[in-house]
Order: C-alpha cells, then sequence, then structure tokens
C-alpha cells in the first residue's frame, strides 16, 4: 500500500469510534429544560429570509410550532419556557398579524400545558392578538376566557376578559361569544350577577339578534333559575 | 424608381437586423437547452414544490398559505440565481470562445446586440417567472389569492429582468465568471435586504455615535443607488393578497427604470471594449 493509506484508516477508525462515543453520550441525557432565546427584532428575522417578511414569519410561526420536537428531541411543554415563546409569537405577530396559524399554536398547542399555572403569558398574548382585530379575531379572546377559566381556574381573569369581549365594537362576534360573562358569571358562582346581566340584556339589548334573545331566555329559565 | 432604389438596401438591412435579432434568440435557446437549463430548472421547481408542500403541511392551521410563502421563497431564490448563473458563464464562454465575434459579424450594431442579448435572456427569464407563478399556485389553489399571485409573477419578473441585466453588466465588464457571480449575488442580497438595513438606521437601537452615523449615511446613499428590491415579489401578495396596492406601480417603475440603467451602462461599457 501507498505511504499514509494506512494512516487514513487508522484516523477514519478514530473518527468514527470518537463520533459514536459523542454519540453514545449525548443520548444518555435527557433534553432537559429547553430555554427559548429572546426573539430578535422583526427585522431581523425579515433579513433572515432576504426581505421576504411571509417567509420569515411562516418558517419561525414552523419552528415554535415543532419546538421540542425537533432534533430527535422530545420536550415535554411543562420544560417549555413560556414567557420567551410568548415573547416570539408577539415578534411574529409584528412579521404578520393577519394569519391566525401562531394564536391557534398558542391556543390549541401550548394550552395544553401540564402546568397551567405557566399559562399567564399565553393568555395574554392571545388577548393582545384579538385587541388587534376583534372583528376578525374575537375568537382567540374567546380561547383566551377557556384558558383562563378551566386551565388556569382564575375566575376573575376570565371574567375580565369577557367582559373585554362584550365590549368589542364588531358586528361579527356572535351572539355565544359576546355573552360569555354571562356563561363565566355563573361558572364561578356569581348566579346572581350572571341572572341581573342577563335581564339587563334583553331589557336593553336592542341589537340582539332574535336568536341571541330566544337563547339569553333559554339560558335565564334553564341554567340561571 | 430612383426613390425604390434607395428604400431597397433599407428593407434589406431590417431584414438582415431582424434575422440578427432572430438568430441570437435561436442561439441563446439553444444553449440553454444544451446547459439544460430548462430541464434542471424544473426540476428544481418541482423539488421546492415537493419540499414546501410537506413542509407546510405541518402547520397546525393554514399548511396552503404556509406551503406558497415557502414556494414562493424557494423559487425566487432559484429562478434569480438561475439567471444570474446563467448569464454569467454563458458570456465567458462567448468570450473564451470567440464565439462573440462571429455573432458581432452579423448586420448588427453594437448597442442592438447588448439589448437584444438582454431581451432574450429577459425572455427566459420571464418563463421561469411563469413557472415559478404555477409552481406557488399549485401549493394550494383554493386558498390563494389570484390577483396576489398574478402581481407575484409579474414583480418576480421584473425582479429577475433587473437581475439579468445587473448580470450581464458584470459579465460583459469583468474578466471572471466567479467574480460576477459573486458580484450579483452581492447586489442581489445588499438590494433584498435595504429595507431592513433602512428601518435599523431609523430605529431607536441603530448603533449611535460617529460609526453608527457613518454607517446610516452609508445605508441611505445605497437606497439611492440600489433599487428597492425586498418590494418585488413578497410572499404576503399571493397569502393574504395585494391589500393597497399603492406601492406596486412604483415598483414596476423602479424595475423598468433600473433595467433600463443597467441595460444602457452594459452598452456604454460594451462599446468601449477592444474586441
Amino acid at each position: 500500500m501507498r505511504g499514509g493509506t494506512w494512516l487514513a484508516l487508522a484516523v477514519v477508525v478514530a473518527a468514527l469510534a470518537g463520533s459514536a462515543a459523542i454519540g453514545r453520550h449525548l443520548a444518555a441525557h435527557g433534553p432537559g429544560e429547553l430555554t427559548v432565546a429572546d426573539p430578535p427584532g422583526a427585522g431581523v428575522l425579515r433579513l433572515h429570509a432576504l426581505g421576504d417578511r411571509q417567509a420569515a414569519f411562516r418558517a419561525h410561526a414552523l419552528r415554535l410550532q415543532h419546538l421540542g420536537n425537533l432534533g430527535g428531541r422530545i420536550v415535554p411543554y411543562k420544560d417549555i419556557d413560556y414567557p420567551g415563546v410568548a415573547a416570539w409569537f408577539r415578534t411574529l405577530d409584528r412579521l404578520d398579524a393577519r394569519a391566525d396559524v401562531v394564536p391557534s399554536t398558542a391556543a390549541l398547542l401550548y394550552g395544553n400545558t401540564q402546568t397551567p399555572g405557566e399559562l399567564r403569558p399565553i393568555v395574554r398574548y392571545l388577548a393582545e392578538h384579538a385587541r388587534r382585530a376583534p372583528a376578525r379575531k374575537w375568537r382567540w379572546m374567546a380561547h383566551a376566557i377557556y384558558l383562563a377559566r378551566h386551565r388556569m381556574d382564575d375566575g376573575e381573569l376570565a371574567l375580565k376578559l369577557a367582559r373585554e369581549l362584550r365590549a368589542f365594537d364588531a358586528e361579527t362576534i356572535p351572539g355565544w361569544a359576546r355573552h360569555m360573562e354571562v356563561i363565566v358569571l355563573a361558572d364561578v358562582g356569581r348566579e346572581r350577577a350572571a341572572r341581573a346581566l342577563v335581564t339587563r340584556l334583553l331589557r336593553d339589548g336592542e341589537d340582539l339578534t332574535p336568536a341571541e334573545r330566544r337563547w339569553l331566555k333559554f339560558y335565564l329559565a334553564r341554567q340561571l333559575k | 424608381m430612383a426613390a425604390t432604389a434607395g428604400a431597397e438596401p433599407a428593407v434589406t438591412a431590417v431584414r438582415d437586423s431582424n434575422r440578427a435579432h432572430a438568430m441570437i434568440l435561436r442561439y441563446l435557446l439553444l444553449t440553454a437547452l444544451r446547459d439544460r437549463l430548462f430541464a434542471v430548472m424544473l426540476l428544481a421547481l418541482a423539488a421546492i414544490w415537493l419540499l414546501a408542500v410537506f413542509a407546510g403541511g405541518t402547520s397546525i392551521v393554514e399548511d396552503a398559505q404556509s406551503a406558497a410563502a415557502f414556494a414562493a421563497f424557494g423559487t425566487r431564490l432559484l429562478v434569480v440565481l438561475g439567471m444570474v448563473l446563467f448569464v454569467a458563464l454563458h458570456v465567458r464562454r462567448l468570450l473564451d470562445s470567440r464565439e462573440l465575434h462571429l455573432l458581432l459579424s452579423r448586420p448588427l450594431a453594437r448597442p442592438r446586440f447588448v439589448v437584444t442579448y438582454w431581451a432574450s435572456f429577459a425572455l427566459v427569464a420571464l418563463g421561469l417567472s411563469l413557472a415559478a407563478g404555477g409552481a406557488v399556485w399549485g401549493t394550494g389553489p383554493a386558498v390563494l389569492d389570484p390577483a396576489g399571485l398574478a402581481a407575484w409573477t409579474a414583480t418576480l419578473a421584473l425582479e429577475a429582468a433587473v437581475m439579468t441585466a445587473f448580470a450581464l453588466f458584470v459579465a460583459l465588464g469583468l474578466d471572471s465568471a466567479i467574480a460576477s457571480v459573486l458580484a450579483a449575488a452581492g447586489f442581489y442580497v445588499l438590494a433584498r435586504m435595504l429595507g431592513v438595513l433602512l428601518a435599523i438606521t431609523r430605529s431607536e437601537l441603530h448603533p449611535g455615535g460617529a460609526f453608527g452615523d457613518w454607517m446610516g449615511g452609508a445605508v441611505s446613499a445605497l437606497a439611492m443607488l440600489l433599487p428597492r428590491l425586498d418590494r418585488f415579489a413578497p410572499g404576503t401578495w399571493p397569502v393574504h393578497g395585494l391589500g393597497d396596492a399603492s406601492g406596486l406601480g412604483l415598483v414596476a417603475v423602479q424595475g423598468v427604470l433600473y433595467t433600463a440603467l443597467l441595460v444602457a451602462a452594459s452598452v456604454f461599457d460594451f462599446n468601449r471594449r477592444a474586441l
């Protein structure tokens, strides 16, 4: 064999063995807590995609959706840094606030954490997202109310958000969403307040559709009696 | 009779000139075929489409919109870089093989030769841009905005025309294909980042001090010299529609103006070259 061949073969074998040892060492350690780096400015994200804000938005939205499931690691939601993730959601909203993929990820994926107490940043983000364009985005406020009431068990926060949802000036918001305050009030044990609100709505709510009026009467008679 | 005799050479000259135009276009298309440009680009477009649909398909909602954004980004890069490479390598070979001398022996003045060459390249770029538009459309025909997609395709063709003109300018002026490709790539990256760089210089967080001021001035100067390619073919258009389309006209005017500038500069440079 030519000079150097044995040496090259030895380097190949040694490098393979070293690589296998590193792989074994890494595999033995669990993924541990997933720290989310602070998001850069929206402009920097655009730079990554050569100025194409939509490509940057979709790529990072997908990355956040799959966070904890990338690179051969599976990290439970409870080990994810929620304030950091919420900061990323806000940054992505600056790239595209019309899309629903980011609030969907926030509400439907991150909302399922095993530690509901950490959901506050997500609820705050969903409410902020809904406030940007209530006519199109009101349903994320409904999700925020659900998470606050049923996952975080924070009736006061749910009530505050439900009142905000009712106050949104948008005809596109359906009756069931506008009257979530009634349901939350009843749910937290404040039936009297719920009854008073429904009675007031039925009396003063000139803009109520017949279906909404019917539902409120039904709710008053069956659930708040 | 005398008038007819005078008109005849002019008619012959026009006919010869048209033949020369057609010959250059045919020659260019033949080289594109010989270099497998169309086959490779179509294969790459198909690969980008597949990747975009695959990646977009993993999105929790708006999978078609995500796929369209990825396809728009990938196909734009492919069309522009493919055209830059094709122009740079084609012109280099033209000069090295002395085929250029053969082409210049045709009855065609140098300015016309350069303009015809650019127009032929731009025609190829237009075809590839239409194919790219088709690939983006294929990611979600039911949900994408047709007007937005049409504007995206049209401005991609303009972007490719600008880059083709720039690649021709540097390829005719520089003696190295690698230098031409790198110069064109640098120009493209800078022109596409210009909007963000401008935003950084005007933001509260821009680096202060003498260096920051100097950089701010440099970026402002660049913004006057380079086209704002970040405003061409944004991926938002096929996804959300044109919205406020007031900027579209300005983009079109800038694309046409800058292309004319680059083609004229190529003519000026080529006229001065001793060949």
